[in-house]
């Protein structure tokens, strides 16, 4: 049964277990935690220290949270040995002031750790997925939608040419799924262009003259229907 | 008239037939009479965690039944305990093999209900949604979730995506959450079932309310204290 509290370790270097290591954390009540199964210790650390060139072996996954404190450090999540030694010495030659800075970065995550954590990284790839499975349509639907939409526009407008109509589906992280129908337009059908309005204005032009004479010129044309 | 309840997953692996052995031995316990099929004809497993595999005489393999195709052994065996003339049950457990292929198919097709057990992996959720559809399709439309080996040192942690996180994705009432527990792995090498240890174990306590909200057919609502709060002031650090 995995058990969540605090630890406080003394540091040995545990060099000849191949499982456990024990080292040297803060007793910051945030992040030590220890799981014990049954009989053997298992000690889950994230290692949070600014600036260390930490190859951790990924327990649990926590060294992605790591990461995400120390910024541009790449880790190899998979698998490599931790040198505890080395961390030990940095962990020891930190200036006071280092030290701080790490503390309150491990007692207050920012926001952009915390988005980076595993959970909300696995939340956002779930959601993803689940929106392309559900939304995954077939073939035929895809010409179907491509035919109706077609012919629901060809009213309003004359379309170029109905090869070069395309349907493509895509993820987006706000709204999901969204479907895009690119449709090439030749024109407006007479009907329902904008001709009637007099005074709508056609083109603009627009003449900078320069800062120091502090104007700008500006030509509107206006559509003034012939008699 | 028996309830008819597939348990469900999708993935393997999960805890669908620790499920079913545990929910139908605490509505036994209830009072019920519950009739527990392990529709994974060859791959057994219900046995095992029962403790019965000495006890297993027939598998519905070798029943004659009226029916020549074997697939439609299960519905024959659903409908003769319906209409059984002394007391029929008031649960019929099914316990589905994994996948969604043919043997999923015939496993659901006499049941009403469904109950999905999955876990808090990325693995788990999707196949869980993808049975979703597929139980949906198939005219079940009463589908609650059992979250099964949550831990809630991981899930505090950041590392595990929480109840309620899954439960606004995924959309489906939730019926329980079974904590992580060794017990589990030392009551099935046992063959002695996890509800009835005395002292009760706590995936086995948790089972047991489980069971009762599936007779009382309700849900309960995933709890907030599983995430971490927000704005952690100064003081909750000394707090706790």
């Amino acid at each position: 049964m995995a058990v969540s509290g605090n630890l406080r370790v003394d540091a040995t270097l545990a060099s000849y277990h191949q499982h456990p290591f024990r080292s040297y954390v803060p007793s910051s009540k945030v992040d030590s935690v220890c799981s014990m199964n049954g009989g053997s210790r298992y000690l889950e650390i994230t290692p949070k220290w600014k600036g260390l060139a930490i190859n951790s072996r990924s327990i649990g996954g926590q060294t992605k949270r790591s990461a995400g404190i120390m910024g541009d450090l790449k880790l190899s999540p998979n698998a490599v040995r931790e040198d505890v030694e080395s961390f030990l010495l940095h962990a020891v030659n930190m200036s006071f002031f280092e030290r701080l800075n790490l503390a309150r970065k491990i007692v207050f995550p920012s926001p952009a750790t915390r988005r980076s954590s595993n959970a909300n990284i696995g939340k956002q790839r779930l959601k993803m997925i689940l929106f392309s499975d559900r939304c995954a349509v077939s073939d035929e639907a895809k010409q179907k939608i491509v035919k109706n939409i077609v012919h629901a526009l060809s009213d309003f407008v004359e379309i170029e040419s109905k090869d070069k109509v395309q349907l493509s589906v895509s993820t987006d992280s706000d709204l999901g799924t969204i479907y895009s129908v690119t449709v090439p337009v030749r024109r407006v059908k007479a009907e329902y262009q904008e001709e009637d309005d007099v005074g709508t204005i056609t083109n603009i032009e627009y003449k900078n003259t320069g800062d120091r004479s502090g104007s700008v010129d500006v030509r509107f044309d206006f559509y003034v229907p012939d008699e | 008239m028996p309830r008819v309840v597939v348990i469900t997953s999708g993935k393997g692996g999960v805890g669908k037939t620790t499920t079913t052995a545990n929910v139908g031995l605490s509505l036994a316990r209830l009072g019920f009479f519950v009739v527990a099929i392990d529709a994974d004809v060859g791959l057994r497993n219900l046995d095992l965690l029962l403790g019965l595999e000495n006890r297993v005489n027939y598998t519905v393999i070798e029943i004659e039944t009226p029916h020549r195709i074997r697939l439609k052994a299960l519905v024959w065996l659903v409908d003769a305990l319906k209409a059984r003339d002394e007391r029929s049950p008031d649960f019929i457990l099914i316990d589905c093999p994994a996948g969604i292929d043919a043997g999923l198919i015939t496993a659901i097709t006499p049941a009403k209900e469904a109950v999905l057990v999955t876990t808090l992996e990325i693995t788990s959720l999707r196949d869980a949604d993808r049975v979703t559809g597929l139980l949906e399709c198939d005219g079940i439309r009463d589908i609650k979730m059992i979250v099964n080996r949550v831990r809630t040192d991981m899930i505090k942690g950041e590392d595990m995506m929480s109840v309620l996180n899954v439960q606004e994705m995924l959309g489906l009432p939730l019926l329980g959450v079974i904590p992580e527990d060794s017990e589990v792995i030392r009551s099935t090498n046992r063959g002695y079932p996890l509800v009835l240890h005395k002292p009760p174990a706590l995936a086995g306590l948790a089972f047991e309310q489980a069971a009762w909200r599936l007779v009382e057919q309700y849900s309960m609502k995933a709890v907030m204290a599983e995430e971490e709060p927000k704005n952690r002031g100064f003081f909750s650090f000394f707090g706790g």
